[in-house]
């Protein structure tokens, strides 16, 4: 099974451990991960709190 | 939190502006929607934050120094010009720009991520990053607002 996958910048930085041990666990179980190419910001988290449009023309 | 949602909706129907746009309580609302969720009126309790944070972003009146819009600020800049953001730099470009001697008080943190992998200052910059800056643009166009 290939599976594609969004990680997001938290993923990359402070919740990088979550993305090591995503990456072991769907390599045990034969699931094959890959990252989506040239992924950009989700709009989540600071920029949501001001403009919910801005925020989600990010996406 | 200075004012209740309730006093400050209060406030803004009867004018007192300063008060609104200065006041800590329009940058504590973290767009949860559960106001707007409980509303036995249907009143959009975020939105009116929202609008808020743009006016006082617009006319510059958010409190000084403090932290949340300049992180909003920070964060939308970063996103504009590279796509996305690279969490790290966002996080010291957000306190140079307001409690820089803090960081000196957080070494001990800045250590165990460095030691765990987690501290790294790589720029994040995506090929699309053009297309997400003109998306950007034009909802800001449309709207007048840019932090």
């Amino acid at each position: 099974m290939r599976y594609l996958y969004y990680p997001g910048c938290s993923l990359k930085g402070i919740g990088r451990a979550y993305e090591e041990s995503l990456l072991a666990v769907c390599g045990a179980l034969g699931v094959e991960l890959k990252e989506i190419a040239d992924w950009n910001c989700c709009g989540a988290t600071a920029y949501m709190g001001i403009d919910e449009t801005q925020a989600l023309a990010s996406r | 939190m200075d004012y209740t949602p309730r006093r400050l909706i209060h406030l803004a129907r009867e004018g007192f502006k300063d008060e609104v746009l200065g006041s800590f309580t329009i940058w504590l609302c973290a767009s949860c929607y559960e106001c707007m969720v409980q509303c036995p009126k249907d009143i959009a309790v975020t939105e009116v934050m929202y609008r808020f944070k743009q006016r006082a972003i617009q006319e510059g009146r958010y409190p000084r120094k403090f932290p949340i819009p300049i992180l909003a600020r920070e964060f939308f800049r970063m996103v504009r010009a590279d796509g996305r953001t690279a969490e790290l730099r966002l996080v010291l470009r957000l306190f140079l720009r307001t409690r820089w001697r803090q960081l000196w008080r957080m070494r001990g943190l800045g250590w165990s991520l460095a030691r765990t992998g987690r501290f790294t200052l790589k720029r994040e910059r995506i090929r699309g990053r053009g297309e997400v800056a003109a998306l950007l643009d034009a909802v800001a166009a449309d709207k007048e607002v840019t932090p």
